[in-house]
């Protein structure tokens, strides 16, 4: 899973991307309504995206993410913060 | 019976740098579909004059160019409002707009309206004096140096540093990166516009550009506007596609701008996102050649610009919802070359009716 086109270096501009201003269109585009800037995301990580913006707590989303893509909980944890890593400028 | 409305609108030309006329035609015809348009053009071959579709043009008129002053342009419109009384004008160009201001008197007298912005607010909010404008708005603008001579460009391009871009005091711009280009393009601007020239600094940062239109109460309100960062541009940076934000902080700024001015009518203002949040690079003091982008989706500033002007009351615009977005689309128009022939003698009656679109307003 992977956030590749949300770089710290393109949100990060002077001007970090708050995690309420995403939104998520048709599950493939993370569109950041205050700057107009949009990336293709993967699927895996529309799924986190949407579950942070609805405050899921980190166990929760866990879970729920290893249900949803059929993996291990600690292959999900794993993949989960590498990907908050790669996005730590959206907040 | 209510009185047909005739209306000239002037920048009929949609080419690779598209003038607002067509798009401002376009949207009156959304609320008054059967309003007489009367396009005033400078060239023959301005594209808008060509189109049957519902943002062309029931006549149109060769114009003395703005350089003529104001008492070429009375003379003109009078002579077209013999064929085609005016209820109102709306100028669409930067270089006409103190034409009209001076004016303002006459057209009175004539019963003709035109957009209420004084020479103070037009003044305020040109390129040499927008750095001060800025200041007094509390708004950032790059650090800009009005020159009038060569070496005053290089002067102003060590001082600010490179890169900068030097403008025109109306239209034109070139990004020069060394003083080689600094002398070429000081050179093609004052042949092109005449002085003085602007020296304005590059903003860092992430380079993203923001352009919002709007229309002013006079009284320093906002009686709508959109916002869009630019998605496409062309070779000479002008919006080729746009996606409409929703940003407290753009949407703060504009609302400084313009109260500090009273601004009255039509305005795009237009930004680069730096490392400190938005600068204002320009203001216009007219629609935008994308101002129909806005209309197609409930914010029809040149229909509330006709309102206002016929003191009609004027509804709040609806607010543009983030992600609606524009793609810019040419067409080949045809002609015949008995138009030219026609509009080469001073004016062009179509006599087929553009084909209008009846209710273009977007369904709530």
């Amino acid at each position: 899973m992977s956030a590749n086109r949300i770089r710290k270096e393109e949100v990060n501009g002077g001007n970090a991307v708050h995690l309420s201003n995403l939104k998520i269109v048709n599950g493939c585009l993370a569109f950041d309504v205050c700057s107009g800037k949009f990336h293709r995301i993967s699927e895996s990580a529309a799924f986190v995206i949407g579950e942070l913006k609805r405050q899921t707590p980190l166990g929760a989303l866990i879970t729920s993410y290893s249900q949803c893509f059929g993996i291990s909980p600690a292959i999900a944890a794993r993949d989960i913060e590498l990907f908050m890593n790669d996005i730590s400028v959206v907040r | 019976m209510t009185k047909q409305l005739c209306i000239a609108v002037s920048g009929m030309h949609r080419g690779d740098n598209p003038q607002p006329g067509p798009a401002v035609i376009r949207s009156i015809r959304r609320r008054y579909p059967s309003a007489q348009i009367i396009g005033l053009s400078y060239d023959l071959l301005e594209s808008g004059l060509f189109s049957k579709s519902d943002d062309g043009v029931d006549a149109a008129f060769l114009m003395p160019f703005p350089n003529k002053g104001p008492d070429a342009l009375i003379e003109r419109l009078d002579e077209i409002s013999e064929i085609y009384p005016l209820d109102m004008v709306i100028p669409c160009l930067d270089s006409e707009i103190p034409n009209y201001i001076e004016l303002s008197d006459e057209f009175k007298s004539r019963g003709i309206k035109t957009p209420l912005l004084t020479k103070k607010s037009f003044d305020r909010r040109s390129k040499d004096n927008l750095f001060q404008l800025g200041k007094a708005a509390g708004v950032r603008v790059p650090r800009t140096i009005v020159v009038s001579d060569l070496m005053a460009a290089h002067r102003a391009s060590e001082e600010i540093g490179f890169p900068l871009f030097l403008k025109g005091k109306q239209y034109g711009a070139g990004l020069v990166t060394s003083s080689a280009e600094v002398t070429h393009m000081f050179h093609s601007l004052m042949a092109a516009w005449g002085g003085p020239v602007i020296a304005q600094s590059a903003v860092g940062g992430s380079g993203d550009e923001y352009d919002v239109v709007g229309l002013g109460d006079g009284r320093g309100g906002l009686l709508g506007s959109c916002a869009i960062r630019k998605i496409m541009l062309t070779s000479n940076g002008k919006a080729f596609g746009g996606i409409v934000v929703a940003d407290p902080a753009l949407q703060e700024t504009v609302e400084k701008i313009i109260k500090k001015l009273k601004w009255w009518g039509p305005f795009e203002l237009e930004f680069v996102k730096g490392k400190e949040g938005h600068e204002l690079i320009e203001m216009n003091p007219r629609f935008p050649a994308w101002t129909d982008f806005p209309s197609q989706i409930g914010c029809n500033l040149p229909a509330m610009l006709v309102d206002m002007l016929l003191s009609r009351p004027v509804a709040p615009a609806r607010v543009c919802e983030p992600g609606r977005m524009f793609i810019r689309h040419n067409l080949d128009l045809v002609g015949d070359i008995s138009q030219l022939a026609e509009l080469s003698g001073g004016s062009l009656i179509n006599d087929a009716q553009p084909n209008l679109l009846q209710s273009l307003e977007p369904v709530n």
